[in-house]
């Protein structure tokens, strides 16, 4: 490569890096988090374990009662099934006529809107993940994230090819801090690399979906893209042409509950050579009409794409059709992969590990980015450093450990706030955004050098406390749950625990460089003598 | 450097929505029996081009050759709409 070329891709990678680093660290913590999803669930609510079985039993009596008040979702009503998940709620969902989302949980007394939901600490952590707590607006930033991702990954392969072999496994550890951390960024993002495409492919994918849907439909697919796409994603035939076909009736065949149409799914699905077939979520379409049909969707295990699904006649139990592993097509094999990457949801929880495991990796490197920018830049020979490294430097801090001090903080406050007399779901939320502005305002303050030390050190003591406070309240809780043989509660304990301890030590190799590292640098502890002082400072 | 960006991302974005179309169009059999792969290609190859933007020696050649990519793959797009199946 010419070195001209070199250089442009060097500053695109630069300046993609900058435009996307501090998303994807959120979005990297937090979805690394987020790969224990069901456990942290668990562990946040200990009050709310449902008994699921005897709670599907009544879906199919809360259907008929919502599509008796409700005439819209006659058309198409899905609901949720608790599949075995303590934690998972069994909730109905269906399109009014003006478009709006409704929902109605089992034990809710009537429907509201599906937007308003609360916010519950594993609900919010995913929510961090896919649109930083922006609503509306957030999934669609983050999915033009991904694409500046994706070309960050492609300059930053590019402009590293030529040295590939002969750097990889070079980690040169030294006076010179600076290819320290150029080595481990390399290292880092080469090793991971197959996984963050991965991301920065089904990442666009997910979010921008149903942009791209649209600008296709009406720019190549000429209006015809759309009830194709209906077709290609699920097991039921063209469901407006169902309507078209149906006979017009007043509802008076009986339908299937949702638990019997869940169980001959699963059986057809096992004959017809699925490893199983767990139903996580099925839906009606003309509910109680005649030619009504169901849709069922399960997780299978050791396929790519877990999730198969299982078209019925509703009020017979007659197979339609099925799209499961192994007996379907391109579309639905793939969009089944589409998810099965992105969430890890292939392999067994030693995948979720590894998941988790180069989650964080990942948000280390967009952190040692960052770090990178700042030590190419910076005065050698100054203890003032310029204006941009010092813009970096503190929003790198501010925002990246405010981040990870933010959920610390919001785990904390889940378990405090019933001994305040407040709902836990109400209170997550603004607990994160209030601590991650205030980390900011602290690193404004107090400058990045201590602040990033003071940061770290809080995080390291709330993660502790985490796990702390959890035995400390809830000790019988614990117990109870490693006696039915259950290990998530303790698992979420012993991994806070693990992170603090990882959160002290970086807080204290931080300190050593602050007091001990080269005073021409932003993150040295003592101030600069004077304000833009340009005062030579012997090197080294 | 700027100008070149620009030309990646706005005259790539229809470039590779017509080449992915066309994709799908041409491809033996069904075009809707791999419609969802073609389309899960697109991000991917909007990257690959925006990337390769910046091969061109300055950003007018940029703007031009990708104007005249996109005024071929949508004369293409146009005449296998006409002529082939679709969806």
């Amino acid at each position: 490569m010419k070195s001209s070329t070199l250089r442009t891709f060097t500053t695109v990678h630069t300046w993609t890096g900058l435009l996307a680093g501090f998303a994807l660290f959120i979005a990297f913590y937090a979805g690394a988090i987020t790969m224990f999803h069901d456990p942290i669930d668990v562990w946040a609510l200990p009050k709310a374990e449902l008994a699921d079985a005897q709670v599907m039993d009544k879906a199919g009596a809360m259907m008929a009662d919502i599509v008796a008040k409700h005439p819209a979702a006659r058309e198409s009503i899905g609901v949720t099934y608790a599949a075995g998940h303590p934690s998972h709620e069994v909730s109905a969902y269906w399109m009014e006529k003006d478009g709006t989302w409704m929902t109605q949980a089992i034990d809710d007394a009537g429907a509201h809107d599906a937007e308003d939901h609360e916010h519950g600490l594993a609900d919010f952590v995913y929510e961090l993940h896919y649109d930083l707590g922006i609503p509306e607006i957030g999934i669609y930033l983050m999915g033009i994230v991904s694409v500046i991702y994706g070309l960050a990954l492609l300059t930053g392969v590019l402009i590293h090819l030529p040295n590939l072999l002969r750097e990889l496994f070079a980690l040169r550890p030294g006076h010179n801090l600076k290819r320290l951390w150029q080595d481990a960024h390399n290292v880092i993002g080469i090793l991971s690399l197959p996984f963050h495409i991965i991301f920065a492919v089904t990442g666009a994918l997910l979010c921008l979906t149903l942009v791209a849907l649209m600008a296709f439909n009406t720019v190549i697919f000429d209006g015809k893209l759309m009830s194709a796409f209906e077709r290609m994603t699920s097991a039921l035939p063209d469901t407006a042409a169902m309507t078209a076909a149906a006979p017009k009736s007043d509802g008076t065949v009986p339908m299937l509950a949702p638990a019997e149409l869940g169980a001959i799914a699963r059986k057809a699905a096992i004959a017809a050579g699925a490893a199983n077939f767990e139903p996580d979520y099925m839906r009606y379409v003309h509910y109680g009409q005649p030619g009504a049909a169901a849709e069922v969707r399960g997780t299978s295990e050791k396929t790519l794409g877990e999730y198969g699904m299982v078209a019925l006649d509703a009020s017979t139990g007659r197979i339609i059709n099925m799209q499961l592993t192994g007996a379907r097509d391109a579309n639905h094999a793939t969009y089944s992969a589409i998810f099965g990457l992105h969430f890890g949801t292939f392999g067994s929880l030693s995948l979720r590990w590894l998941y988790f495991v180069l989650g964080l990796a990942g948000a280390f490197l967009f952190y040692s980015g960052n770090l990178l920018y700042i030590e190419t830049r910076r005065k050698r020979r100054q203890a003032e450093q310029p204006m941009k490294v010092r813009a970096m430097a503190t929003a790198t801090v501010g925002v990246c450990l405010g981040t990870c001090f933010a959920i610390s903080v919001m785990f904390i406050a889940n378990h405090l706030a019933p001994y305040l007399g407040a709902e836990p779901t109400h209170v997550v939320q603004p607990v994160c955004f209030i601590t991650f502005f205030a980390a900011i305002a602290w690193t404004f303050w107090r400058r990045p050098a201590k602040a990033a030390v003071d940061l770290l050190w809080a995080t390291a003591v709330t993660s502790v406390a985490v796990g702390v406070l959890d035995i400390a309240l809830h000790g019988e809780r614990l117990s109870r749950t490693l006696a039915e043989g259950r290990y998530e509660v303790l698992g979420v304990d012993l991994v806070a625990m693990a992170m603090g301890a990882g959160f002290g030590w970086l807080a204290v190799a931080t300190r050593r460089r602050a007091v001990a590292g080269d005073p021409c640098s932003v993150w040295a502890a003592k101030a600069p003598r004077a304000r833009g002082s340009t005062t030579a400072v012997p090197e080294g | 450097m700027l100008a070149k960006t620009f030309a990646g991302i706005l005259l790539g974005l229809p470039l590779c929505m017509a080449i992915v179309g066309l994709g799908a169009y041409l491809w033996p059999g069904s075009t809707e029996s791999v419609l969802i792969p073609w389309l899960a290609g697109f991000f991917p190859l909007w990257t690959v081009v925006i990337a390769a933007t910046y091969m061109f020696r300055t950003g007018v050649r940029a703007w031009a050759w990708l104007a005249i990519a996109n005024v071929g793959a949508f004369a293409a797009l146009f005449l296998a709409k006409h002529t082939l199946p679709g969806i």
